[in-house]
């Protein structure tokens, strides 16, 4: 039984089997994305085990495909079992077995990429310092407790959660928090002064003058989902209010576009005044204690600290053309008593303690403004490992084959 | 089984394992709800971007002229709240009531009387209108001595309950770069009676250069300042209240509110708190200079209008001044107490003789304030 199962294991047929299906996944999940967008599809197609109900040629087939990961494990077994089984140390051989060794590196460095890599951005203005970076794409909701001195308690719960409906409850918060509406896209919408016979849709905070109105998920590339969610506090002695929270009043981004669109409807100033009061941080007290609460980009904090302090956004003369960016900045570490200052640019990223910062992007409307792209990927070297020792393996078996033709001739 | 094959075999489960164990334990990341501590951060409120305007507008090219107008009768003069420059109270039977408010948006952008309309016909679920069937619902009405435009909005809003239909009627005036809108909104019945009011109201509005709030220039200090904020309220302070004054209610800004008259006019008393520094002391001179009729002053300037008052557990500031509001000679007394990141404002307005008369008890009633967690 067990040599029936190595065998199947081991044989080549699989091989053929799994690089077919890994064709027809690719071929699948790309064409998917025009669908079910970029970032879902690339989640439900290749970062899973199956994928149930594939979207072919605009329609959805109650037919079971293998996943992403699926295909490739198979793939490292396959091949692992396959020299396990076959495996006799030859020195013939020793190109054929690195670049072997190599496919696997390069097979297991991507699921643990895949799978540990966490992808986030710094936005700075100059002269702004941060120890933490933000995820674009998930959100999370941050109650934070500001009642001590020197430090904030931060309880952060995953927008996963939250979308879920229903309560929280959590040991470090003397209240639960109901959710009564999620959106997981949403616009905002200034409560005209002339129609205010409408309710808040909350009773606290910023609800008395922005609304957040539901509009469908979308998957375009160029466009993403911002959430926003109705929650409502219960204390010990009954309700503290409701609060409408949103992505909208919290991301440097989406404010700095706000206040750009709003001075262009309402007129100068407008925006600026509608934007100031939108991004207010919403507060209530509670036990005693003083808790924000926010919806805001899911934050990944570092022990060290970060500090714009020139952003340099170069045009090729006489066109909008993006010549270079670069960003100097001043990186602490009090830990360490690290203080040293860093350019940041094209393909000239900063690693540090475990994450790359890499120059990505800028803002459109605010020229002082820098977007770091923030890597942590534990696996990153691997690809460079696995490459090479498929290139030492292309080399060594070129030149054997080489050495024992010329030998050969030489004899002949 | 030969020995080596199966020594092979349990490299290749060790290597399942391994395979399997990896996947799972970064399988089921980030769905936990997570606690962390943070060093406490500056507060980082959002800094707007850089407007090419700034310069020119800080010279004030566009500062909000000064109204004026003619009370009509029943009408109560509220303090200005949100974005409105002025308000009105009318009260009637039953609780019903209509406000009258004041509202002037910068820019031409917002002259759009058809969208205006539309926004509030959306709110109520009904189809946008038409500019044909706008324009049968628009009639003229003179504000001042400038011709504006006046919608009736009956049946466009959503009932505020079933037995009254809420009602509104809207003026607009697009004027210098700033689109003017008066409103008269509330209980159709109430807005029905009041609606002849309105339109003489109008009548009486006046529009002078002066030196008041820039919408645009001062939007920095106008967007901090007492009158545009939103905070919730804070709990109320206790007091001794002096010998006369009477506790009247006040609008939703105001934590308190005290009327004085005798026979020679009236006077206010009003108290109000919020959160940070409120626009800071030399943004709230001018705003109240500016009320008064009177010129604003440079920052330095203004500050020094200030004195220092002793008040229960601190130092407060003091500012006296007389200017003319609604035709007559008007005394503002206001004390402005800083405290535990909330600004405090009292506040003393009304006919000079009355104001002055009043200070002394005005001061000791500020003086007795004892707060909440004090």
């Amino acid at each position: 039984m067990l040599d029936r199962i190595a065998k199947i294991f081991s044989s080549l047929r699989l091989t053929v089997i799994l690089l077919a299906a890994g064709l027809v996944l690719v071929f699948v999940g790309t064409l998917a994305q025009v669908h079910e967008g970029l970032y879902d599809a690339q989640t439900r197609y290749f970062k899973s085990w199956f994928v149930w109900m594939p979207t072919i040629a605009e329609r959805r087939w109650p037919i079971l495909l293998p996943g992403g990961y699926l295909i490739g494990t198979l793939l490292v077994v396959n091949l692992l079992s396959a020299h396990a089984k076959r495996f006799k140390f030859e020195k013939k051989k020793i190109g054929i077995l690195l670049v072997h060794g190599g496919l696997i590196l390069l097979l297991l460095g991507q699921l643990t990429t895949d799978m540990l890599q966490v992808e986030t951005q710094m936005r700075l203005t100059e002269g702004e310092s941060k120890n933490y970076s933000e995820s674009g794409s998930h959100a999370e909701l941050a109650v934070i407790d500001k009642s001590n001195p020197d430090s904030d308690i931060v309880v952060a719960v995953p927008e996963r959660i939250l979308s879920k409906k229903g309560e929280i409850r959590h040991p470090d918060l003397p209240f639960t928090i109901r959710v009564k509406d999620y959106f997981p896209n949403s616009e905002p919408q200034v409560r005209p002064p002339m129609a205010d016979n409408e309710p808040p849709q909350a009773t606290q905070g910023i609800a008395g003058r922005f609304r957040f109105e539901p509009v469908p998920p979308t998957v375009r590339m160029d466009e993403r989902n911002i959430p926003s969610a109705i929650v409502e506090v219960t204390g010990a002695k009954g309700s503290l209010g409701s609060w409408a929270l949103s992505s909208w009043a919290t991301e440097e981004a989406l404010l700095a576009y706000l206040q750009v669109d709003w001075n262009k409807q309402a007129g100068e100033g407008m925006g600026d005044r509608l934007v100031s009061q939108l991004s207010k941080p919403q507060e209530f007290e509670a036990a005693g204690r003083k808790f924000q609460i926010a919806l805001r980009p899911a934050r990944v904090y570092a022990p060290h600290r970060i500090q714009l302090i020139d952003f340099r956004h170069d045009k090729y003369r006489g066109t909008e053309i993006p010549k270079n960016f670069s960003s100097l900045i001043r990186l602490t570490n009090a830990t360490t008593g690290e203080d040293r200052e860093v350019k940041i640019y094209m393909n000239s990223p900063l690693r540090y303690a475990g994450a790359t910062y890499y120059q990505a992007s800028f803002d459109k409307f605010d020229p002082r403004v820098t977007v770091l792209q923030v890597v942590r990927n534990p696996g990153w070297l691997t690809p460079y490992f696995a490459c090479g020792l498929v290139a030492l393996g292309l080399v060594v078996q070129f030149l054997s084959h080489l050495i024992r033709f010329a030998t050969k001739r030489r004899k002949a | 089984m030969a020995p080596e094959s199966s020594y092979r075999l349990r490299l290749l489960r060790n290597a399942v394992i391994l395979l399997a164990g990896l996947t799972l334990a970064s399988g089921c990341r980030k769905e936990q709800i997570t606690v962390y501590r943070v060093p406490k951060e500056n507060p980082t409120a959002f800094s707007p971007a850089p407007r090419a305007e700034t310069a020119h507008s800080e010279e004030g090219t566009r500062s909000l002229p000064r109204l004026r107008w003619t009370l009509p009768a029943g009408w109560e003069e509220q303090a200005p709240s949100g974005m409105s420059v002025a308000g009105f109270l009318v009260r009637w039977a039953d609780g019903k009531r209509a406000e009258v408010s004041v509202l002037p948006f910068p820019g031409e952008g917002a002259s759009d009387l058809r969208l205006m309309v539309n926004i509030v016909r959306e709110k109520a679920g009904l189809q946008p209108i038409s500019s044909d069937e706008l324009s049968k619902a628009v009639e003229p009405v003179a504000i001042g001595d400038v011709s504006a435009k006046l919608v009736d909005l009956t049946g466009a809003t959503a009932a505020a309950s079933e037995s009254s239909q809420s009602r509104i009627v809207l003026a607009v005036l697009p004027k210098d770069g700033i689109t003017w809108f008066f409103k008269l909104a509330g209980d159709g019945a109430v807005v029905s009676s009041q609606k002849s009011a309105f339109v003489n109201f109008l009548k009486t509005v006046t529009f002078e250069p002066g030196p008041g709030v820039a919408p645009n220039a001062g939007q920095v200090a106008e967007a901090n300042a007492p009158a545009s904020e939103t905070t919730e309220r804070p709990a109320r302070p206790s007091w001794e209240v002096p010998a006369g004054w009477q506790e009247v209610p006040g609008s939703k800004e105001l934590l308190a509110k005290f009327a004085v008259s005798d026979s020679e006019g009236k006077a206010e008393v009003t108290v109000s708190s919020f959160g940070g520094k409120a626009g800071g002391l030399a943004a709230n001179v001018n705003r109240w200079r500016g009320q008064l009729g009177l010129s604003p002053l440079s920052p330095a300037d203004a500050e020094k209008e200030a004195s220092s008052l002793d008040v229960l557990g601190g130092k407060a500031m003091l500012v006296d001044m007389t200017g003319e509001k609604g035709g007559q000679t008007t005394r503002l007394t206001a004390v402005i107490v800083p405290r535990e990141g909330q600004t405090w404002f009292y506040k003393l307005i009304g006919h000079a003789s009355v104001a002055e008369r009043e200070k002394a008890a005005f001061i000791k009633f500020v003086q007795s304030v004892r707060y909440p967690n004090a």
